[in-house]
């Protein structure tokens, strides 16, 4: 696998040479730590010339170390923690080049602190981003906060994700490898390159010159991208406008794509300016006075999505400890794991490719935690299972197709799963696979966590029908109904990949576990209902927001049914 | 007088709005002082559909929702509802 497969999917939203060839000190060994450098390494950090230095007094690992995360495995307890990090690390890439000492290297310092080592680690000056795990809450920023230290609870491990992935998203700000803005999504058509980019197609056609040079349409103003052929920067030329967005250019080609085809080409910004740490606080309560349990009461849920999302919420939930069993449901459409999903999706690495993937997590779940017992399910969960799903399901005596036969199997399982479940984890791809999903937890009364990710803008809708908290409806609009549009691992946008990146997925997927745990714990009536990330403007914010509007909302969802309905008939 | 409701996603505020010829739905928000300038965001229908350069007039008498711009974010996971 190439390089190139593997980042393709973040190559529109961060310059990865600069990622590559980083040079980076980080001290603590809080909560967050193995989050970020998880972060860090799926990002592909110093995979090439950069050096990545764990600053740390090289100690043996403890048993409070493989707790609330899944980067260390319990067989590390007792070995040394500089080697078990450098060790677990280089089975995420590979090509990552991590070492152990308490001096720093040259270049930028960063800092993922217990409470104790606050103050140790401030003396040492500069330390450009303090990534840190609160009882309730996290905060990140080019400055600490003082916490007394609480010990671990019920939301460590969800927090620390969420904090190792905005710290992560911090440094690529710092780097000036963050692509502010939209992102270019470029494709190989046979011989020609496809670009889209927010009114390129318009400069095109304003150009008014036969074969403009893509370069200055990207960016008119200060030549932010080249057109990179097999390491060359190379003169791709507009020949035919699709729309306003989008143009095809065409690419001389050097003599290494006669053997090599012309896969390996990108289009890909030059520099960015760097941009200082924001300073974030965020909480999943919206009011803070509450007291959580150090361990998960027994659970069943049902997640859909192994996705990015999928894969982050529920190993940061099975990174969390339990009292009693938590039962997971693991709902996925994929085959099986392909090497672009490895930029973000945490639950696999290089020697899963090819492997499937429900099934793959579940284990992998499993694993991480053995009071979580998996289920995995590799199914569509589509409109047309909705009447399946919350009515009755009548017994066929015999179905002679074994496909049909099996999928009705799934069916069956699947709707006694959401009949026991506490609450469903929403991560799927598209719009009508959550409005099922909101169809079905409506009528059974039971919490919907729902998370969305594009690039760097990430959403979080906790939808409690016991709360009176707005469904999905409420907050997204009838329309979710009859948009089947995927956007994910295995599909495009036009012609060009999707572009994820792990800090996201990392971020919102934490956030949709830390929601739940706060739901399931008892505090439906403090949990923010809805959370909004923006990593490029280093926002992120959660709001408890109104609740539905009681005359409306019923109505809406009927209304939803109505339009499916038509829309099916057409 | 031609007015159009608007309603804030995050808090529920509402806000009768009256429209002016030409605007868009975006420059009524503007006008009316009911985001706070400089501000980002995004007014979607009763259908969920971002209506934010739509003309004003179109919308009279209803209410619309403003929120904030990306709230249409669809990525995620893998579970397709494309059968
Ligand atoms: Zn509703």
């Amino acid at each position: 696998m190439s390089a190139a497969d593997r980042y393709s999917r973040q190559r529109g939203l961060v310059v990865q040479d600069l990622i590559a060839d980083a040079r980076l000190s980080v001290y603590g060994t809080g909560k967050a730590l193995p989050y970020l450098l998880q972060c860090l390494a799926a990002l592909g950090f110093a995979a090439r010339h950069g050096r990545l230095r764990l600053c740390l007094a090289d100690r043996e690992v403890l048993p409070a170390d493989v707790a609330h995360q899944f980067l260390l495995r319990p067989e590390d307890v007792g070995g040394r923690l500089g080697a078990a990090l450098v060790h677990r690390l280089s089975a995420v890439d590979p090509a990552i080049a991590v070492d152990v000492d308490p001096l720093p290297l040259d270049g930028m310092r960063i800092a993922t602190p217990t409470a104790a080592e606050v103050a140790a680690i401030a003396r040492q000056g500069d330390v450009a981003v303090w990534g840190q795990v609160l009882p309730l809450s996290i905060h990140i920023g080019p400055s600490p906060v003082e916490v007394p230290d609480d010990g671990p609870n019920v939301l460590t491990a969800a927090l620390a994700a969420i904090s190792g992935g905005l710290t992560a998203q911090a440094v690529l700000g710092l780097l000036g490898a963050l692509v502010r803005g939209p992102a270019v999504l470029s494709s190989w058509v046979e011989e020609r390159l496809w670009v889209s980019y927010p009114g390129i197609g318009r400069r095109a056609t304003l150009a008014n010159t036969d074969a403009p040079a893509l370069r200055g349409l990207l960016d008119p103003d200060d030549d932010g991208f080249e057109i990179i052929v097999h390491g060359r920067a190379a003169d791709a030329r507009v020949t035919a406008i699709v729309d306003g967005d989008t143009v095809v250019a065409s690419v001389p080609l050097g003599p290494e794509a006669v053997v090599a085809g012309p896969g390996r080409a990108a289009v890909r910004p030059v520099h960015r300016e760097p941009i200082a740490a924001p300073t974030i606080d965020w909480s999943p309560l919206a009011t803070g006075d509450v007291v959580l349990p150090e361990r998960l009461p027994q659970i069943r849920l049902v997640m859909c999505g192994a996705g990015a999302l999928g894969s982050w919420a529920s190993a940061t939930l099975a990174a969390t400890p339990a009292d009693g069993t938590v039962e997971l449901c693991v709902v996925d459409m994929d085959d099986t794991i392909e090497a672009h999903n490895l930029n973000r999706q945490i639950l696999f690495d290089l020697e899963d490719v090819g492997l499937p993937k429900a099934r793959l997590a579940a284990q992998r779940l499993t694993g991480i935690n053995p009071m979580v017992g998996t289920r995995a399910l590799q199914m569509v969960i589509a409109p047309q299972h909705r009447d399946a799903l919350i009515g009755e399901m009548a017994d066929q005596d015999y179905i002679s197709d074994p496909d049909i036969a099996a999928q009705r199997m799934r069916l069956k399982e699947l709707r006694e799963r959401l009949r026991e479940a506490d609450a469903v984890l929403s991560c799927p791809d598209n719009q009508q696979t959550r409005w099922v999903l909101n169809v079905v937890t409506e009528s059974l009364g039971i919490p919907l966590v729902n998370g969305a990710v594009d690039g760097f803008v990430g959403r979080v809708h906790v939808c409690d029908p016991r709360d009176d908290g707005r469904c999905l409806i409420c907050w997204l609009g009838a329309s979710i109904a009859r948009q089947p549009e995927r956007r994910s691992c295995t599909d495009i946008l036009g012609t060009a990949p999707v572009p994820a990146i792990v800090t996201s997925a990392a971020v919102v997927g934490g956030i949709q576990t830390a929601a739940l745990i706060a739901l399931l714990t008892g505090h439906a009536k403090k949990v923010g209902r809805f959370h909004a990330l923006d990593a490029a403007r280093g926002e992120l914010t959660g709001y408890r927001a109104a609740d539905r509007d009681p005359v409306e909302c019923p109505t809406h969802l009927l209304d939803a049914e109505e339009m499916m309905a038509r829309a099916s008939h057409a | 007088m031609n007015t159009i409701t608007f309603r804030n996603a995050l808090t529920d505020m509402n806000q009768q709005v009256p429209v002016q010829a030409g605007q868009t739905v975006r420059q009524t928000v503007e006008s009316s002082g009911f985001i706070a300038p400089g501000n980002n965001f995004s007014v979607r229908d009763k259908d969920g559909q971002i209506v934010d350069e739509q003309p004003a007039d179109r919308f009279v008498g209803q209410m619309l929702s403003v929120g904030l711009p990306g709230d249409n974010v669809v990525g995620g996971g893998a579970v397709g509802g494309a059968a």
